[in-house]
């Protein structure tokens, strides 16, 4: 499929999502609330109209046509947003020794019905993360999952951000293997990478400031119509303005996809995600922000324990997780203390809590991974905040997802039980108003 | 399963395989052991009281109390008298040390010996490292005991060791069981394939039954007038031909687990399978033949048939313990598999016997630790709420009666 098919397929779901979300008010009634943006609201209602939300308390009106949906004894919470999944993408896919402008989603397969295992377990949003296998990974994007009609061969998931941040990686080990020099030498890549487009950026400046130039230079003289421009290489007559004088059009320089990524980075309109995981790695990757002023998020940040306060200072967030290893160790993650994740929050760090696995099923898990952290030290408030609002607010999506609040997406996730209690199960799956998922 | 090397003091091994003189450093962890129990020999006692104790050999009790002297148990219910002067540790929730089955600590990079594929000889102490950083974490998440493995890469990989752990790893077994990899064929040596594998194996018992050794670097595998060093693997194999040693088979997959189970019916050996992740597809036949199964680390990134494999053999009457793999997975991972598994079907009871009680038994050391039991050797976990809930923190853990691991404020 061209990308081009692809995107205008996206487009006619998410068109279609939205009308088929036009319906009859929708009141879930009678459950505790847990907001995130707020304290927890017992007995609450949450007004749904048009698949956003409309209000939420305790005291809400609502309308006579209304569908309600009693929730008495059930607990609610926002949709589940994952910072960093491997969901839709194969090992191969997920190599990632790539260039800036590689887009993820061009590895994507969004139809992959795994995607509904990870819904079931109220996972909404995820970032869609590139590979991080090179020093570079490409573009990530933020996708939200649906689910499709049963059978229309629709897919899994609706992107809500494309080209959400730019994903690098700083001294990972490739199979165990790995030196100091390596270290070096990939940071020192990167840093080039950034100068490269410094220049690239410099070399538009110039050429917007010389058209300027030109174009008014152009209008305070206009061409004389019987002589014109001298041609090129005559002499000018003596007494007249010198040939420098005569103003050439300049050249406009020929646009790098690699370099207009890297440039939206420079300008901060997307963060960089560096994985990074040595107390070296992790202050190389806050000085390389430091140095080209980019909006820096750290995933994995593994060894940062000693580390916290300097990272809240530069204002980076960290993608956390998973909370104990999913798989073989690398180097890198051998000295991985769990603890860690609390001195990350004390010293008021922005945190999104990760399964952060190269299989995209492990998503399904966050609240597990969640649970976890809580038994190494985090507060229930906080962990629920970093697989919610906090993960969402790291992928530039809060305004969309990640509380229930008037305003947001209808994304909203009821449980049995309290959002950490191994007893609470999955009852139903809000998106966008539309039940996606209800228990059997 | 028989236990002839097991005595009451923890450092003692009288295996006839096992004179050699133990390598300096485990000396010295023997010694750090010895000194603790002469400390424990001059009266320390220790009570510890939860709101729900779980003994695991037993239903679980509230408000119960485990009374320690000497390192040993000596008293577990409900209306425990706690003599004065006893420190006490008061506490939501208690259960026994976890028991890890199948562990690498301290031979991170140095799992088995690739140079050949039949090194029964092996043993995979003799590359241990006590002062790894990977046996603090094990004392953090209540690992008390454990079996220092050889890895998958070999066929016939070498020999297991037990060890008890606290302030220090203390050898328990030498020669504890003998590990058997199915999946260590290797395109780029003998065997290459699974059934040049299969054939390898039985070669290597059938010789041995003849007095002769096998190695996999020879034109004929076969060599009739070995040195010394392949006297060794003769004299290993003897005790599982005899089942005086048990043998674990690595069989992942349901049809690695049908070869295995053929050996275990050719060769009549004790033992179990380790990391069967489709053992449900072949559970009744793995019941039948009365052998335990060791599971894990089970992970996020696990299939949903892989998740509820533990529940099925469960529930088909196959015991089952888990096991951390570490350090090549975290041990706190063998709260993380129970609580996965549980999440999958398996009841609590089962998941907490998994990590304790069975992995002991499959052991042979079942009559040492693995509950809280009187007469036993006191290591328990506390905890700040359910063991199986992953939110709860370990706050305490006790090793031979001592206290080896306390939690910070938080």
């Amino acid at each position: 499929m061209t990308r081009l098919s692809a995107l205008l397929l996206v487009l006619t779901l998410f068109i279609g999502s939205v009308a088929h979300a036009q319906q009859s008010p929708l009141a879930l009634t009678g459950a505790k609330v847990y907001p995130v943006s707020g304290p927890p609201l017992e007995h609450a209602t949450v007004l749904i109209v048009d698949g956003r939300i409309k209000a939420v308390g305790a005291n809400v009106t609502i309308p006579a046509d209304a569908r309600r949906v009693d929730l008495r004894g059930a607990v609610l919470i926002p949709g589940l947003v994952e910072a960093r999944s491997a969901l839709f993408l194969t090992d191969t896919n997920l190599a990632g020794a790539g260039a800036p402008d590689q887009d993820v989603l061009d590895a994507a397969d969004l139809f992959d019905k795994e995607a509904g295992k990870i819904l079931a377990q109220g996972v909404t949003t995820l970032y869609f993360s590139p590979g991080n296998r090179g020093s570079v990974g490409g573009v990530g994007a933020v996708v939200k999952l649906h689910s499709p009609t049963a059978g229309s061969g629709e897919m899994w998931a609706e992107p809500l951000k494309t080209r959400a941040a730019l994903n690098l990686t700083l001294g990972l080990s490739a199979n165990g293997r790995s030196t100091s020099l390596e270290r070096l030498n990939s940071y020192e890549a990167l840093r080039g990478l950034f100068r490269g487009a410094e220049q690239y950026q410099k070399a538009f400046t110039r050429y917007e400031a010389d058209l300027q130039a030109y174009e008014k230079q152009q209008k305070q003289t206009p061409p004389k119509a019987t002589t014109g421009a001298p041609p090129v290489g005559t002499a000018p007559p003596a007494g007249g303005p010198p040939a420098a004088a005569v103003p050439q059009k300049p050249v406009k320089p020929r646009s790098v996809p690699a370099q207009e990524v890297l440039v939206t980075a420079l300008r901060r309109e997307i963060p960089v995600r560096i994985e990074a995981h040595r107390p070296d790695d992790i202050l190389n990757a806050l000085r390389l922000a430091d140095e080209f002023k980019l909006r820096l998020i750290l995933e994995s940040a593994t060894e940062s324990a000693g580390l916290a306060g300097e990272i809240a200072r530069h204002h980076a967030a960290v993608v956390w997780g998973p909370m104990l290893p999913d798989g073989a160790p690398r180097l890198e993650t051998i000295h991985a203390t769990p603890e860690t994740v609390a001195l990350l929050a004390r010293a008021g760090v922005p945190l999104a809590l990760s399964t952060n696995s190269r299989s995209g099923l492990a998503s399904r898990f966050l609240r597990e991974n969640a649970a976890l952290a809580i038994g190494y030290g985090l507060t229930p408030a906080q962990a629920l905040k970093a697989i919610t609002l906090g993960a969402a607010e790291t992928l530039g999506v809060a305004d969309r997802v990640g509380s229930i609040q008037a305003g947001k997406d209808a994304d909203i996730v009821v449980l049995s039980g309290e959002p950490f209690s191994p007893a609470a199960q999955v009852r139903r799956v809000f998106v966008n108003g539309s039940e996606v998922y209800t228990a059997k | 399963m028989s236990s002839p090397n097991v005595t009451q003091k923890p450092a003692q091994t009288s295996s006839p395989l096992s004179r050699r003189a133990f390598c300096g450093l485990l000396i010295a962890g023997a010694l750090a052991g010895a000194e603790s129990s002469r400390a424990a020999q001059g009266g320390t006692s220790l009570a510890v009281r939860a709101e729900i104790l779980y003994p695991v050999s037993g239903a679980s009790i509230k408000n119960g109390v485990v009374l320690i002297r000497d390192g040993i148990i000596v008293a577990v219910g409900p209306d425990i008298p706690i003599p004065s002067g006893t420190q006490v540790v008061l506490t939501k929730a208690a259960m026994p040390g976890m028991v890890d089955a199948h562990a690498h600590y301290g031979v991170l990079y140095e799992t088995e010996e690739t140079a050949d594929a039949i090194t029964p000889d092996l043993r995979i102490r003799d590359g241990f490292d006590p002062a790894a950083p990977s046996l603090r974490a094990a004392t953090r998440a209540g690992v008390t005991t454990f079996c220092l493995m050889p890895g998958n890469g070999n066929a016939l990989a070498g020999q297991a060791s037990l060890f008890h752990l606290g302030e220090s790893a203390l050898l328990l077994r030498d020669y504890a069981a003998q590990k058997i990899s199915l999946t260590a064929a290797n395109a780029q040596r003998n065997p290459t394939s699974r059934s040049g594998l299969l054939a390898l194996v039985r070669q290597a018992f059938d010789s041995a039954k003849r007095g002769q050794a096998v190695s996999s670097v020879t034109q004929t595998n076969l060599l009739a007038d070995f040195p010394t060093s392949l006297d060794e693997r003769v004299r290993a194999l003897m005790p599982l031909l005899h089942g005086e040693r048990p043998v674990f088979i690595h069989a992942p997959t349901s049809d690695d687990v049908e070869n295995a189970l053929r050996l275990f019916d050719e060769y009549r050996w004790k033992g179990g399978l380790l990391h069967a992740a489709e053992g449900f597809e072949v559970a009744d036949e793995i019941r039948r033949r009365n052998l335990p199964v060791i599971l894990g680390p089970l992970r996020y990134s696990d299939t949903d048939r892989m998740l509820a494999n533990a529940a099925k053999l469960a529930k088909a009457g196959v015991k089952l313990a888990f096991c951390s793999d570490a350090p090549l997975s975290s041990p706190a991972g063998l709260r993380l598999s129970a609580a996965l598994a549980v999440k999958y079907g398996l009841s609590p009871a089962d998941a907490l016997r998994a990590l304790t009680l069975s992995p002991a038994e499959m052991m042979g050391i079942g009559d040492r630790v693995g509950s809280l039991t009187v007469g036993k050797q006191a290591d328990l976990i506390t905890f700040s709420g359910d063991p199986l809930d992953l939110t709860s923190r370990v706050e305490t853990v006790v090793s031979t009666g001592k206290i080896v691991f306390k939690a910070g404020p938080r």
